[in-house]
């Protein structure tokens, strides 16, 4: 009975041949059905221009609002192949991951066109803008992109630069408290945003932290960046350490976004949020609208 | 008088042979997207959806959940405790611990293989050497002492694995997360399903014929032995195969649970006791199981959920509803 | 010692030694055989090596010195299967672990006789229902084995035991765990299968009375080694029994000539300590 059973579990197999590449239209210059399985290159892709051609995004993809109404193909880390497949896209593009690696390798067996590029320091993020628009044929709309954010950067870097550094401290999570080292974007975005990181250099993006080392590095200023998007900080998290001078002069603020730290099109306006919080007096910080 | 007779035997059997072939329909016919099989004859993407995905898929889920199950009939035969499962001498614990540290470190491929699933049975494999050492003395191996060390070896590996997710950077953290979950891997091949079956079918043939030394191994072991049983030699090779088999299911997809543990208590349940049945039925019945949960976990509305959480929440209330009935033990 | 060879010996154990770990024996130089169609049973105190002695004539154990022979041959030789097909053993107890009924156990019994994979020919199923009826278990076949009472399994284990076509049956305290009837009527069975079927049945136990008046003959073993070893009459005396079990008794004689032995308690001081390994 068993035989029987895997005799026929064996003819279903064999009339599955291995991949084909028929379902892949070549990606030329211009195609038509684009599908992110990253936010940041969702947020890329409309960008640069390219957002009427989006077919499919991650359930995580939120900005821009547009996005939001695109049909959903799985997690940050888990592409639903199956639902991908059947958007019949042109090409796939995202950020590589370890988690996403398999179902990527299975989308390229099956034949499909899929770009990954990795994104995960500012420099990463310039060549994945660069080669994201290349591949969709918006180079156009990827250069200016660019230039964009090497102009805000170009921008507060040079007006911080003459300024005293006061100490920061950024973190992206409570229980346990992850901050941010140097080596990291948001460690990067606050030396140009003229602070100084109270993490030192390591070899980790994000290094684990406790009250009692916050206390001891005595940070004048605390970026939060735990309520992703949600603009309502969690004063009372901090507030009862007054030792720590950012507490105690009310500089604790909560980052109204994860752009802050997230590598992504809008860095630029995300370095103008944090120098706004390390230099108000020379950065203005408002809700900035929609750029 | 009540007893196996071959008329039932190929009765059951069928029965639940049929049921994988229906399960397999149902497993192809439904998912996260709405491809339907009858639409894959026409259409070059619904064709690759569920061929070349959700076809995979199931008989990878076939082979991983009858593997499972019938690793759990021989733990619970040889150790003559109801509550064992696959896991219990400490595979599911090396394995993770074996997984973990390959995604820590980031270990490459070898020789061909994946890092992590490799790593995994490589934890397997370390951990059932040091189990059957420690609790073994000489060729007698003791049940109850396997039982012991095996529980405190996956404690320790729990311990360890959640050491290393203290110290793992944070990005790291999801990929973990998701193996130990358990689920039937996304890349799936012809090749792997292919190479698990075939490990499967080695393992399976190798205990099956045992049928009649795990029936005697209920009266106890003096009691089997008197009856003419070698059962320090049937131990012997139920433990290893049944230990290298479930290794192998924990390198593919990552301790899945309930399989083990349930599916071989509803057989029992459904059609006795007696090992001759009830191993090769485990093996068509855990298919089901886990094929079952795998499509259900596919087609969750809101999102693919891991089918380990699946087969928890099939398994549990059905295993809870058992012991009402009392068929779990005397 | 025994008794003269009117009786084939079934079973010989010359010499016989062994310990569970080195330098403690539990059993020293014994001698003993088993003989056809004759209950024989074995007695002393707890630790007195009884339980290992039988599962060494079972061939459970092996022993470090001496040897033991099954009708001729060494069972050291013998395969497991072969000696299964001659010597049954019913345990003390059965913890039965899955939901098997009595006659699937029975049916068990049959295992030396079948091949690797299990499959039971008319002929075994035969053998058990003849086994079920002897042991008068036949209308319990049906019922799964852990639901039994005590009286009900043992005699289901005795069913299985014969099954197995045995020429030597070895019971280890067959009635500890028994109310009276219930070890009244094993007893029973026992017996007539000795007399009808000239079965060799060893019968370890504590209730000498009991042994008096069932078996053939009684061993006595304490400190591992055979003390006594004859007919009840001869064996069981006031002596005897205080030099093994360190009690003072004596011996009543009923009406019917059964005789029974008493604990003295009419104060003859602490009795001697017998001191076991």
């Amino acid at each position: 009975m068993l035989a029987a059973l895997f005799v026929s579990a064996a003819i279903v197999e064999r009339s599955s041949p291995p991949a084909r590449s028929d379902l892949a239209t070549t990606a030329g210059a211009r195609p038509g059905r684009l599908v992110s399985i990253t936010p940041a290159t969702t947020e890329i892709l409309f960008a640069i221009g390219a957002g009427d051609r989006v077919v499919g995004v991650t359930r995580y993809c939120d900005w821009p609002p547009e996005a939001k109404a695109l049909p959903r193909i799985g997690e940050f880390n888990r592409p639903d192949v199956e639902a991908i497949v059947a958007l019949r896209p042109d090409l796939i593009l995202g950020t590589p991951s370890p988690a996403n690696r398999p179902a990527v390798e299975k989308l390229q067996s099956l034949g499909l066109a899929v770009a990954v590029h990795k994104a995960s320091t500012i420099d990463e993020l310039k060549s994945a803008i660069a080669a994201v628009g290349r591949a969709t044929g918006e180079e156009a709309g990827a250069r200016r992109l660019l230039l964009e954010i090497t102009r805000s950067f170009r921008d507060v870097a040079e007006r911080a630069k003459p300024l005293k550094r006061p100490k920061v401290l950024f973190v992206v999570s409570h229980d346990p408290i992850y901050a941010a080292s140097p080596g990291s974007i948001p460690g990067r975005l606050i030396e140009l945003a003229g602070g100084r990181n109270v993490v030192g250099d390591s070899k980790t993006e994000y290094v684990p932290f406790t009250i009692e080392q916050a206390i001891a590095a005595a940070p004048e200023v605390i970026i939060d960046a735990t309520a992703m998007g949600d603009v309502k900080a969690n004063p009372g998290y901090w507030a009862r350490w007054r030792d720590i001078p950012a507490v105690r002069d009310g500089r604790v603020h909560a980052a109204s976004g994860d752009y802050v730290y997230l590598p992504g099109p809008r860095i630029g306006r995300g370095l103008r949020e944090i120098a706004g919080l390390i230099h108000p007096e020379v950065f203005v910080r408002g809700r900035e609208g929609a750029e | 008088m009540k007893r196996l007779t071959p008329a039932k035997w190929i009765g059951v059997m069928a029965a639940l042979a049929a049921g994988v072939a229906a399960i397999a329909l149902v497993g192809t016919a439904v998912g996260s997207s709405g491809a339907r099989p009858w639409s894959a004859l026409s259409d070059e993407t619904a064709f690759t959806i569920v061929f070349k995905y959700r076809l995979l898929k199931v008989l990878l889920a076939v082979a991983v959940g009858g593997s499972l199950a019938v690793c759990g009939v021989t733990f619970q035969a040889l150790l003559r405790n109801p509550l064992a499962d696959p896991y219990i001498l400490g595979v599911s614990g090396g394995a993770s611990f074996g997984a973990m540290v390959a995604i820590w470190v980031g270990l490459p491929a070898v020789l061909g293989f994946p890092a992590v699933p490799a790593a995994a049975f490589a934890g397997a494999l370390g951990t059932i050497f040091l189990v059957y050492s420690v609790a073994g003395r000489g060729s007698r191996v003791s049940p109850h002492t396997l039982l012991l060390v095996g529980v405190i070896a996956n404690a320790f590996f729990a311990a360890g694995v959640k050491f290393i997710w203290s110290r793992a950077a944070f990005t790291k953290r999801d990929e973990m997360v998701n193996w130990i979950m358990g689920e039937l891997p996304e890349n799936i091949s012809l090749t792997t399903v292919a190479a698990f079956a075939a490990v499967s079918l080695l393992g399976v043939l190798v205990m099956i014929p045992r049928a009649k030394a795990f029936n005697l191994m209920s009266l106890g072991e003096d009691a089997a032995s008197s009856l003419g049983e070698d059962v320090e030699r049937t131990k012997l090779v139920g433990f290893f195969a049944a230990s290298l088999l479930t290794a192998a299911a924990v390198a593919v997809s990552g301790p899945i649970g309930f399989v083990g543990l349930v599916v071989p208590h509803l057989l029992r349940l459904a059609f006795g006791p007696d090992h001759r049945l009830l191993l090769p039925a485990s093996v068509l019945g855990g298919g089901i199981f886990l094929a079952l949960a795998d499509a259900v976990a596919r087609s969750a509305p809101g999102g693919a959920l891991p089918v380990g959480v699946v087969t928890a929440v099939l398994g549990c209330p059905f295993f809870l509803y058992l012991l009402k009935r009392g068929g779990v033990s005397g | 010692m025994s008794p003269a060879g009117t009786r084939a010996a079934v079973i010989e154990a010359t010499g016989v030694g062994f310990g569970y770990r080195a330098g403690a024996p539990v059993l020293r130089g014994v001698d003993f055989s088993l003989h056809a169609g004759e209950m024989t049973a074995l007695v002393g105190p707890n630790g007195s090596g009884k339980s290992t002695l039988l599962k060494i004539l079972a061939g459970l154990l092996t022993a470090d010195a001496g040897a033991v022979r099954l009708e001729g041959e060494e069972l050291a030789g013998l395969s497991r299967r072969e000696v299964a097909r001659r010597v049954a053993v019913v345990p003390q107890e059965t913890q039965i672990s899955l939901s098997f009924t009595v006659g699937e156990m029975v049916l068990m019994g049959r295992s030396p006789y079948i091949g690797y994979l299990g499959i039971e020919a008319r002929a075994d199923v035969a053998a058990s229902r003849e086994a079920m009826e002897r042991a008068d278990v036949w209308q319990l076949r049906d019922r799964l084995v852990w639901d039994l009472s005590g009286g009900e399994k043992q005699r289901a284990v005795i069913a299985r035991a014969l099954a197995q076509e045995p020429r030597v049956m070895l019971l280890d305290e067959p009635t500890t765990f028994l109310d009276l009837r219930h070890q009244v009527e094993v007893y029973a069975i026992i017996s007539s299968l000795v007399r009808s079927s000239g079965l060799a049945v060893l019968v370890v136990g504590h209730d000498i009375n009991m042994a008096a008046r069932h078996c053939d003959r009684v061993v006595m073993l304490s400190g591992g080694a055979v003390r006594a070893d004859g007919a009840p009459a001869e064996v069981l005396t006031p002596e005897s029994i205080r030099e093994v079990f360190g009690l003072p008794a004596r011996i009543e004689t009923l009406s019917d000539g059964t005789r029974l032995v008493v604990h003295d308690s009419a104060g003859q001081g602490p009795p001697p300590v017998e001191a076991n390994s």
